[in-house]
């Protein structure tokens, strides 16, 4: 960890920052995800501070409200009509960190603005409610309700634009490519012979469904993904 | 007589220079404070017309494109102060030798007027208007009124021939997209044509010259003049790029330097000057044209009279435009040829002041002979004064006959030379000269006191509070209640490279200006309350003298980069191998006196000049939206890798920011291109940025 530490701060000292630092002096960047705040409930508001003509720190505070109902399994046999539906919602908390760099062979536009690079990274904690439901048509539906500790550590490597619009706003479109590093610790091992569904809050937790784990006390699972952003942000 | 289109003076503007007024023997030009009524042209009338002229074998666009940029050019000339507009008697005395030449049909066409540049060149240009353009350092030296005239018919004739628009549409093709890397052919190629229309209008300028009553033989001693700028040009290395390309190129491969003389002739845009002369003569001698004909219609007293004031003006421009040694050069020449005019031994003595003062290193150099490629460092042009002027018959004239004896040299270095006429100055008391050797001994406390008092004591001197505070050591304190920091803000160039060439925006440019500059204002009154804007377009129409003063000063500044304290002076290094010393500090008013004037009559405390480009390469426009093309999505990552590092691919704007601060004696240049599409934001964002590292660098 000290080894990353002083290659970060090495890497900030190498950043010239005399002259332009910030779009029209402008240093702050307050900015929020609309993107995934519509397609997956993540309410997220990011922090972003120059400290260099092309170098910018982030942080970032989110919190997630995710829910969906999933069909597990669906049988279209009009007699039988057995289903699985598992309705998920998952409540939590993220923070992130992390550096955006810009204006590497001197475009000349000072962050904020312009194109960039970020690598950044994320902590989610939270817990994920799953209500399962098998549906009969000869029998009476059948509930079973699992709590599961979800944590995660994301890795993101970001390539976006900064545009200005008017009036200080800027919009940032931007692509994270992600390495999702996550756990599910489960709180009710009775409950334990289903496997549980990993929701990682990018994404529809079908793809990330865990194979049962005879050891199934703690589950991991290596993801990567590919998550479109887009945020309107304010600078000052 | 070389012509040239209007963007080709374009280039020039920026080193077009102020005359300021002298209280020598001579009343100097001084601009007019408004721009009279007669110089400003209704510039969209003369674009619709120019536009709407069908060429055949070229395309609307192309036509459109010349009218954009020879209507919004021709008001340039005058606007800019390129062209004299308070010299009425000269420019009338011209047009009556233009109209004597003229075909009767023609003599009252209000078209074809010529109009004196204040230009030291010897040069003369036509538009496609049938406006011609004589350059005030061509009327210096021109032999006579019909060396005049010819000259005139020879422009005139290039209107008749419609040389301008027909030269200019066919050399668009050299610099489309897909020529302008390999255009050697095309170049050759429209050299030929432009060589074959010269020769046109030598022909047709001299029958209309002969017509008009003229010795047509005076052509040749114009035709000498150029041999003698050819000539020197060669000796001091001044020759174009290309070339000095092919010159490289054909030495590399050991051939002798018939093959750079072919190349270059080959180049050329003009026919060989042999050629011309013996054109000329064959012309003469065919048919014994000479009889009757004279030197002198107009007027011989009022030829030499102007032609006297355009030395001294001459002098002038080259001085305040910073061309130090070139001003040196003719100001010799001249005072060689009439040692009695005062003004040439002050601007004599004023140049190589100037020229010691930006490289020091100059003092002990061979006079004048350090232009030349082959020189001893420390014999002067007194051992061989036929390298500047070659001309017998000239030579013959000089009348300073103790600068001829080659046994006898009164001086080597431009130190001596500077002391052999300071003494001449001294016993001629010419009160000018005493300032200029007090300066120069600036370095000696006592030298500079004992002139300085006795400048003071004169009456009538131009400077007498400068010198005052130089005396008293406060030049700088006395100005040190000056508040105002000037911004001269120049027209946004919004340059669009298409794959039919370059085309500068000229209408879009007149049409965007105007909102981009209201925010800057805005901006700029939000940051930098203490900054004043002054757009130059808008300062010309209301006060060019203010206008055209404060361009030179900047002129001045962008001299020396007090920054790293090299000299940064392409006028006077372009062609030096050498490397000019270095300037701890750069003291403007040491430079130029006429400088702490205009900062104290103004209370400038430091003057910035800003010009902004929008480049926008529209051949990049297909590439972008190729989305239908596989590779484009195969490449996307590399693509925006290459978008992170180098910005846009398409569009780019720079800001140049040139700014002196008195405070600080420190004269700064900054350019920087960013390169995305200047939105109104991203323009004021590099703007905020250029005064910002400007200041911090500053004080």
């Amino acid at each position: 960890m000290k080894k990353i530490i002083i290659l970060v701060l090495m890497l900030i000292l190498t950043i010239k920052t005399h002259g332009q630092i910030g779009f029209l002096g402008k240093r702050n960047v307050i900015s929020t995800d609309i993107f995934n705040t519509f397609f997956q409930k993540k309410y997220n508001l990011n922090y972003n501070f120059c400290i260099g003509k092309g170098l910018m720190l982030k942080a970032a505070y989110s919190l997630h409200r995710y829910s969906n109902t999933i069909f597990l399994t669906k049988e279209n046999n009009y007699y039988t009509g057995n289903n699985e539906v598992a309705d998920v919602s998952l409540r939590g908390h993220s923070w992130e960190l992390g550096f955006d760099f810009g204006n590497f062979l001197q475009t000349n536009m000072p962050m904020p603005i312009g194109y960039f690079m970020g690598i950044a990274f994320e902590h989610f904690s939270g817990t994920l409610n799953e209500n399962r439901t098998y549906n009969n048509l000869y029998a009476p539906p059948t509930e079973k309700k699992y709590i599961f500790n979800n944590k995660a550590n994301i890795f993101k490597l970001i390539y976006g634009r900064n545009s200005y619009i008017k009036y200080n706003f800027i919009i940032k479109t931007s692509v994270d490519i992600g390495m999702y590093l996550g756990s599910v610790i489960e709180n009710d091992p009775a409950n334990s012979e289903e496997c549980p569904l990993m929701v990682l809050p990018l994404s529809n937790p079908k793809v990330f469904r865990i194979k049962y784990n005879s050891n199934y006390d703690k589950m991991k699972k290596v993801t990567f993904y590919v998550m479109p952003n887009i945020s309107l942000g304010y600078i000052f | 007589m070389r012509y040239y289109t209007l963007w080709i003076a374009f280039f020039f503007l920026t080193v077009s220079e102020y005359a300021f007024s002298q209280k020598l023997n001579l009343k100097c030009y001084q601009f007019p404070d408004t721009i009279p009524g007669k110089y400003i042209f209704d510039i969209k009338k003369g674009y619709d017309i120019t536009s709407n002229a069908l060429v055949e074998g070229y395309k609307k666009r192309d036509i459109k494109r010349f009218a954009e940029m020879e209507s919004y050019g021709k008001q340039e000339l005058f606007t800019s102060g390129y062209t004299y507009l308070a010299w009425d008697q000269l420019e009338t005395y011209l047009n009556k030798v233009l109209n004597q030449t003229l075909p009767d049909s023609l003599k009252d066409n209000t078209c074809v007027h010529v109009y004196l540049v204040r230009d030291a060149e010897y040069n003369a240009f036509a538009i496609h208007d049938g406006s011609l353009f004589f350059n005030i350092g061509l009327f210096a030296d021109v032999v006579n009124e019909a060396g005049l005239a010819i000259v005139l018919a020879h422009e005139f004739s290039h209107y008749i021939n419609n040389d301008v628009k027909t030269s200019y549409l066919k050399g668009l093709k050299i610099y489309t997209k897909k020529n302008r890397n390999d255009n050697t052919s095309l170049l050759l190629k429209h050299a030929k044509y432009d060589r074959a229309s010269e020769s046109r209008a030598d022909s047709l300028g001299f029958v209309l010259a002969e017509n008009g009553g003229y010795d047509i033989f005076y052509g040749i001693s114009n035709f000498m003049q150029f041999r003698e700028i050819e000539n020197f040009e060669k000796e001091t290395q001044r020759k174009s790029h290309l070339v000095n390309m092919a010159k490289n190129d054909s030495t590399e491969k050991g051939n002798d330097s018939t093959i750079s003389k072919s190349l270059e002739d080959l180049m050329s845009t003009h026919p060989d000057l042999s050629n011309r002369i013996s054109f000329l003569n064959k012309y003469i001698n065919s048919a014994k044209r000479r009889s009757g004909k004279q030197e002198f219609i107009i007027d011989k007293d009022e030829f030499s009279r102007f032609q006297e004031l355009a030395k001294t003006e001459v002098l002038n421009i080259l001085l305040t435009e910073n061309k130090f040694k070139e001003c040196i050069k003719r100001s010799f020449i001249y005072y060689l040829l009439n040692p009695d005019n005062e003004n040439y031994i002050y601007y004599l003595l004023e140049s190589i002041r100037r020229a010691v003062y930006v490289d020091s290193k100059l003092k002990n150099h061979g006079f004048l002979t350090d232009m030349f490629k082959k020189h001893d460092d420390k014999q002067g042009i007194l051992h061989k004064l036929k390298l500047i002027i070659p001309d017998s018959v000239k030579f013959s004239k000089i009348k300073d006959i103790n600068l001829i004896d080659t046994a006898n040299i009164a001086f080597e270095t431009y130190d001596e030379a500077f002391l052999y006429f300071q003494n001449i100055a001294l016993k001629k008391n010419i009160n000018e000269c005493l300032l200029t050797i007090a300066l120069y001994y600036s370095e000696n406390d006592s030298l500079k006191s004992k002139y300085l008092k006795e400048y003071c004591s004169k009456d009538s001197i131009k400077f007498k509070d400068y010198a005052n505070n130089l005396l008293n050591n406060s030049l700088y304190s006395s100005l040190s209640q000056n508040n105002r920091e000037i911004i001269l803000l120049d027209n946004i160039s919004f340059i669009e490279d298409h794959f039919y060439g370059y085309h500068d925006r000229l209408i879009l440019a007149e049409q965007k200006s105007p909102s981009y500059f209201n925010e800057l204002r805005k901006m700029t009154s939000k940051y930098f309350p203490e900054k004043e804007i002054i757009e130059l377009s808008e300062l010309s129409l209301r006060s060019l003298r203010t206008k055209m003063e404060y361009e030179y000063a900047i002129l001045s500044t962008t001299f020396i980069n007090s920054n790293d304290g090299d000299t940064k002076s392409d006028v006077i290094y372009f062609d030096s191998d050498e490397k000019p010393g270095k300037l701890k500090e750069f003291d403007l008013f040491k430079l130029n006196p006429s400088y702490w004037k205009l900062f104290k009559n103004n209370k400038l405390k430091a003057i910035s000049y800003l010009k902004v480009y929008s480049f926008d390469d529209k051949t990049k426009l297909m590439k972008s939206i190729n989305v239908i093309n596989p590779y484009f999505w195969y490449t996307i990552i590399y693509r925006f890798c290459d978008a992170i590092n180098n910005g846009s691919d398409r569009y780019a704007h720079r800001v140049l920011y040139y700014s002196y601060d008195i405070s600080s004696k420190k004269s700064n240049f900054y350019s920087e291109t960013t390169r995305y599409k200047m939105s109104k934001a991203y323009f004021l964002n590099s703007i905020y940025y250029a005064i910002k590292t400007n200041e911090k660098i500053i004080k």
